[in-house]
């Protein structure tokens, strides 16, 4: 049973992972075109992002067990990316945050950025437990 | 030392899941708390709150009183003034029975635009003219402080973006919702209190007259 769910909990991390970086992409395009910023300056924002999918990537690549067998891990996983989708939902489309109305945007700019800081480093701290995991197990990973 | 630092970087990987794992609980919780904060909505019944119905009241006597006064530029600038105080937005909300945080922040958006912006400025500024030096003087101060009452109002409401916004401890002191409705009614009851006041001031004039 665990095992089932675990296999599933692993795909379901990269189906989060690729939706809830669509949706930040989405929200950070939309803030820099109202700012007439270019995109490149928000690199760093998708930095964690880009390197957790690297990661992921090379564990399938490499069939790392640890990763694949941990349920804790891609429980985590999937709860952060969960979260991400949630804070960008309620960015978007959550109607009783003033700043949203005042504004004028349709998204809640001041909430998405209060709440990206901390979902950014939770996304390095998986990157580095999934680093740490991979050199725990070693070749035999 | 091989398997001690192969241990080691397994703790500090359980470890730093566990930090994150607590952390995301954390936000997760706190986001759906401060949804259900954010959403929260006040009941009233318009009919028999009396706070409001003290408004409707003076608003009432105002345009009574105004049907005694023959047609002149004062009775044209507090006519104004009274359809700025009866604006659309204090319209909609009383066929509401439920308001929310939207509803306080177009009825004072609705108070700086139409009565600050237009009643104060472009009526009630000749209106005083008309008045004695020390009434004018209270009439100046008491427009004044009206001006800024509702600005705290406006910073709270700005600032429900926030997680930390109105947290149960603070409900038992603040509802926003409540809380700011009444905050802002009072804004709109002083003000009619003062176009009650020149009213009667100039209805005064006009029975000494005849």
């Amino acid at each position: 049973m665990i095992s089932i769910l675990n296999r599933v909990l692993y795909l379901l991390k990269m189906l989060l992972l690729i939706f809830s970086f669509g949706l930040t992409f989405y929200i950070i395009l939309f803030m820099n075109q109202r700012l007439n910023k270019d995109l490149i300056e928000s690199i760093p924002v998708f930095i964690p992002f880009i390197t957790l999918l690297l990661i992921f990537v090379i564990n399938i690549i490499f069939h790392h067990q640890i990763i694949q067998n941990n349920f804790f891990y891609n429980f985590v996983c999937c709860f952060v990316f969960g979260l991400i989708i949630y804070v960008c939902c309620r960015t978007l489309f959550d109607p009783y945050m003033i700043v949203r109305i005042r504004q004028g945007y349709q998204m809640n700019f001041t909430y998405f950025s209060d709440m990206m800081a901390p979902l950014q480093i939770m996304l390095y701290g998986l990157f580095i437990s999934n680093i740490l995991f991979i050199l725990s197990k070693g070749k035999e990973a | 030392m091989r398997s001690f630092l192969k241990t080691y970087c397994n703790i500090m990987a359980q470890s730093l899941l566990g930090i994150i794992f607590a952390f995301a609980s954390f936000y997760f919780i706190i986001n759906l708390y401060h949804q259900q904060e954010v959403s929260r909505t006040y009941s009233i019944s318009f009919e028999t709150d009396r706070i409001t119905q003290q408004f409707n009241t003076t608003l009432q006597s105002i345009e009574n009183n105004l049907t005694l006064l023959p047609d002149n530029p004062t009775k044209n600038h507090i006519q104004k003034c009274v359809s700025s105080l009866n604006n659309q937005v204090m319209q909609d909300i009383y066929s509401k029975q439920k308001i929310d945080i939207r509803d306080v922040y177009y009825l004072r958006e609705a108070y700086e635009e139409e009565v600050i912006n237009q009643c104060f400025n472009q009526h009630l500024t000749p209106l005083l003219e008309n008045q004695s030096e020390s009434v004018q003087k209270i009439l100046n101060q008491e427009i004044n402080y009206l001006r800024n009452d509702t600005s705290y109002v406006a910073k709270d409401l700005l600032n429900n973006s926030s997680f930390y916004y109105n947290t149960a401890m603070a409900l038992t002191v603040k509802d926003n919702v409540r809380d700011g409705y009444y905050e802002v009614l009072s804004s709109y009851q002083q003000t009619a209190l003062i176009l009650d006041y020149l009213v009667q001031e100039e209805m005064k004039g006009v029975d000494s007259s005849l």
